[in-house]
């Protein structure tokens, strides 16, 4: 993976002023992209990729006859280009999700949403197919992979209207993607993962022995990665609605430690599981998320 | 414990600033969303508490650093509060010549010691030497067993009794003093040259009890030598003044000394009043001085005396004509009656001036053609000047070359009156111990504004500017007067004090020629040259040699020696004639009603100036340096806490 710092700028004050995520994303792709200086696209390839049975209405120009002289069957060559991506990317639409605890930086599920349809964007672009699941207690919403303009507008509309659920259970919803999804897609799960890292474990090793590619991209918010407040209160859990009074200070040190554990131990799983896993800030760029799509696009091919 | 500087313990008021910004900062927020509080663990709950104390501990530790700090300022000390002292008593202790009589500084110190024990634990005491200057010997303490050791050493001196002073400074400690009883303790002889002078209209203030020891008892014996010189028809030998005091006639015997040898010795009948008799002998040749010595009576210190041996000089003074009557050579020739200290005004020679005597100016003309030359040469040759300022262009100019401004003073509507008088300017030693009233009350009509930045006054007018000033550079000595010396400008060639005044200044100016050998003790005696040595040749008590400069004050009668580059000088110094008297003040009812029949003030508040004992316990202790490092420390230990509470 590049380091974040190469990678190209976005203003994230500027994407949040956009009226909608289909606007937004667009934005922070063709930021993205203009910032490589190169086309995604790599033009029509010539290297051969496998062989199918001819179809009525295929180019004949694209029919290898001296397989028909041999076989005396019709085949079609199909080239690298051609082999479709099947993207499905996940939201965390969970309780935790819905957090911001500051002006400048995103609401943690509009970020992830951000980040998924800036993915999408670039799918489409690259003439690849994309879903979206959408995690609640089970798989509460799912959209098959296509590659069109249209299907465009629907992931977005989806994505965009999906709400925050009270209850989420992550490892369950991938659980049931991994039920309803071609094999060897490439799966991409925007989420903070506070889930039991057993189940989690669970349902990654369910995708990847299904051939599935994953990339687990953690949205952050900076207080909970640097917990650097100093206020004590009456601190709520968004998702349980636990109370508890706490002296943030006091319990800084502490908090961090199993933070890191935790975080520590996520990446292990993804990696385990032989997936990319990355984290993203709310106050910084996620392009780096784009990035590591093209990069495991290119392994793919 | 109690506090010098109490004011600053009310920086201790800015405790309240941390504990406000503690409570605004410490308002918890009712809510804090979080999205998740699994992280936290079983511990948070515990750490919080934990953190909680360190913060109000924190607190605690801020608020001790500010009252640490304040009361370091406030300068504590272990000792008495005011209100815890019962009683103060200031001790006068009168330690002149006439102490010396027979019992009666035995009986002085032992009614001083029993004010002493009339105090118990608590109280506070301090001891005044009344001579030569009033001078606290024990300023105000509780360690009353250390004003005992002091009122156990001490010595009366050979001083002349003066009660004035020592009376107001006792008066002024005890008034600022808080505690309950106020005693002074006046350990005196009440004797009346003492009193003499003191204004005993003005009462002691108000809640200053008044002790007395009582009437001393009259001496049996008493009789003092109060002057001698040399017959003025040049036979040999001593005329002698002997003074007695008591009404019956007495004999006694006089011997005449120099060095150890006894030179002559004769017995004297004596009568109340002054006894002058002669004494034949002859001068040895070479003696310094004679002693001449009675067989001691009840007061042995003013039996003896001394001359020295006697200088053929003449104090001759150089004055320019008078516009009118000649005030000034009428008074010096007045002081041609004093035997060895007169001074002969002569009128300025039409020849260049003579180095030595002093020349007094007041006309224009001495600063025109010829004089004025004559002058510049004198002047510029180490002479010393008294001009008498009147304004005129050629004097002004003079003055102004040689760094003095004059300006003219606006008539008055009522006549001026000279202030700040420097009494320890030798042209006020006629004045010395006595009161300056005199100078004080001459009218002025008419005068100048002096200055000059080489210029030191003598006296000033009512608006602070000087009226009288002298530049003595060592090189040459003006002394200038900021008003003509006539009728229309002044009163005071017609008042008394001219007399001494003008004596006095011509005889500083002229001091190089100074002539005097009879000196009293308290005098200052004017040295011949700037730097020499002194010793005391013969002397009841002993001293030892020392370089002196300018003056010397010596505090013991005796045969003196002033020993400069340009040769030696004697001195004979004796006892004040005054103080020989030993009769008390006629009416004790009238010293009794020194002390104010007012009701004491209140003590409310504080006093403007803080008990020296206080200081000195204050300083001894050092509490503040402590308090200082606790509060250091305890900083220190906040920093650390804040660091821990806050991270």
């Amino acid at each position: 993976m590049p380091p974040a710092q190469r990678l190209p700028p976005v203003d994230l004050p500027l994407l949040a002023e956009l009226p909608s995520l289909a606007l937004r994303s667009r934005c922070l792709v063709e930021g993205f992209l203009s910032g490589r200086h190169r086309s995604p696209r790599k033009g029509s390839s010539v290297e051969f990729a496998e062989y199918r049975d001819y179809q009525p209405g295929d180019d004949l120009r694209r029919v290898d006859w001296r397989l028909f002289g041999r076989s005396d069957r019709l085949h079609v060559k199909q080239f690298e280009d051609e082999a479709q991506l099947r993207v499905f990317t996940v939201l965390d639409a969970s309780a935790s999700m819905d957090f911001s605890s500051r002006r400048e930086a995103w609401n943690k599920l509009a970020f992830a949403r951000l980040t998924l349809a800036g993915i999408a964007l670039l799918a489409q672009r690259q003439g690849d197919a994309f879903g979206l699941g959408v995690a609640g207690t089970e798989l509460a919403e799912f959209l098959r992979a296509r590659s069109s303009a249209a299907h465009w507008q629907t992931y977005v509309g989806r994505l965009e209207n999906f709400p925050a659920q009270r209850q989420t259970a992550l490892a369950n919803a991938l659980t049931s993607l991994a039920e309803v999804i071609p094999p060897r897609s490439l799966v991409v799960i925007a989420s903070d993962f506070y889930e039991e890292l057993p189940r989690l474990e669970s349902a990654l090793n369910r995708l990847h022995y299904d051939g599935h590619d994953l990339i687990g991209v953690q949205v952050l918010d900076p207080l909970e990665l640097d917990f650097d407040q100093d206020h004590a209160g009456l601190w709520v859990d968004a998702e349980t609605g636990r109370q508890q009074r706490l002296d943030a200070a006091a319990v800084r040190a502490g908090y961090l430690q199993r933070f890191r554990t935790f975080c520590g131990a996520l990446e292990e799983q993804f990696r385990a599981a032989g997936g990319d896993f990355i984290q993203l800030r709310t106050d910084q760029s996620p392009v780096a998320a784009l990035a590591r799509y093209l990069a495991v696009r290119k392994e793919r091919r | 414990m109690n506090w010098l500087f109490p004011g600053f313990l009310a920086g201790t008021v800015l405790i309240g600033l941390p504990v406000v910004l503690h409570l605004l900062r410490r308002k918890p927020r009712d809510l804090v969303r979080f999205p998740s509080l699994r992280f936290l663990g079983e511990s948070a709950q515990r750490d919080t508490r934990r953190n909680q104390l360190l913060r109000w501990l924190t607190l605690l530790l801020r608020c001790l650093a500010i009252a640490l700090l304040c009361a370091a300022f406030a300068r504590p000390f272990w000792g008495k509060s005011p209100a815890a002292t019962r009683r103060a008593l200031v001790i006068a202790l009168d330690n002149s010549m006439s102490l010396q009589a027979r019992g009666r500084w035995d009986e002085t110190r032992r009614w001083s010691l029993s004010q002493l024990d009339e105090l118990a634990a608590g109280d506070q005491a301090a001891v005044l030497l009344m001579e030569p200057d009033p001078i606290w010997l024990v300023p105000m303490t509780d360690d009353l067993g250390r004003v005992r050791i002091a009122l156990s050493s001490v010595k009366p001196g050979y001083d002349q009794t003066r009660y004035a002073r020592p009376l107001r400074m006792a008066g002024d400690l005890l008034a600022k003093t808080a505690a309950a009883t106020k005693t002074l303790a006046w350990a005196a002889d009440e004797q009346r040259a003492g009193w003499r002078g003191t204004d005993l209209a003005q009462t002691l203030p108000p809640g200053v009890n008044f002790r007395f020891m009582g009437a001393m008892p009259a001496p049996e014996r008493q009789a003092a030598i109060i002057a001698m010189h040399r017959p003025t028809d040049g036979k040999n030998g001593l005329v002698v003044t002997i003074r007695q005091y008591q009404p019956t006639p007495d004999h006694r015997a006089l011997t005449v000394s120099a060095g150890e040898r006894q030179i002559a010795a004769q017995s004297v009948a004596l009568h109340a009043g002054d006894n002058q008799m002669s004494v034949p002998c002859d001068w040895p040749a070479k003696t310094p001085g004679l002693r001449v010595a009675l067989d001691p009576d009840d007061l042995p210190a003013d039996d003896t005396a001394w001359i020295a041996a006697p200088v053929d000089t003449t104090n001759v003074v150089l004055l320019d004509a008078a516009t009118e009557t000649d005030f000034l050579a009428h008074a010096l020739r007045a002081t041609q009656k004093m035997e060895g200290k007169g001074c002969l005004p002569e009128p300025l020679p039409d020849a260049p001036w003579p180095a030595g005597p002093a020349v007094v100016l007041r006309n224009e003309a001495s600063f025109h053609d010829a004089a004025l030359q004559r002058l510049n040469r004198f002047y510029e040759a180490g002479g010393a000047v008294w001009i008498f300022v009147d304004g005129s262009a050629a004097q002004r100019d003079w003055l102004q070359q040689h760094g003095v401004q004059v300006t003219a003073r606006p008539t008055p509507d009522e006549p001026w009156h000279l202030r700040d008088w420097d009494p320890a300017h030798p042209a006020l030693a006629a004045f010395a111990g006595q009161s300056l009233l005199p100078l004080l009350e001459v009218d002025f009509y008419r005068g100048f504004n002096i200055a000059g930045e080489a210029l030191a006054p003598v006296a000033n007018w009512p608006d602070g500017k000087m009226a009288v000033a002298e530049e003595d550079n060592g090189a040459h000595r003006l002394f200038v007067t900021g008003f003509p010396l006539d009728r229309a400008a002044t009163d005071w060639p017609a008042q008394p004090s001219f007399v001494p005044f003008a004596h006095c200044a011509v005889r500083w100016l002229g001091s190089f020629k100074e002539t005097r050998t009879d000196w009293r003790v308290g005098d200052t005696i004017p040295m011949p040259e700037d730097q020499g040595t002194w010793r005391a040749l013969d002397s009841p008590v002993p001293q030892p040699e020392r370089a002196v400069s300018g003056s010397v004050r010596p505090e013991a009668p005796g045969l003196y020696e002033f020993s400069g580059r340009a040769g030696t000088r004697i001195f004979a110094v004796n006892t004040p004639v005054e103080e020989s008297d030993l009769s008390p003040w006629p009416n004790p009812n009238q010293l009794a009603a020194l002390e104010s029949v007012a009701p004491p003030v209140a003590n409310q508040h504080r006093p403007a100036a803080l008990p020296v004992a206080w200081a000195i316990a204050e300083n001894r202790q050092r509490l503040w340096w402590w308090l200082l490092l606790a509060g250091a420390g305890v900083l220190m230990l906040e920093l650390t806490l804040a660091n821990r509470t806050s991270r």
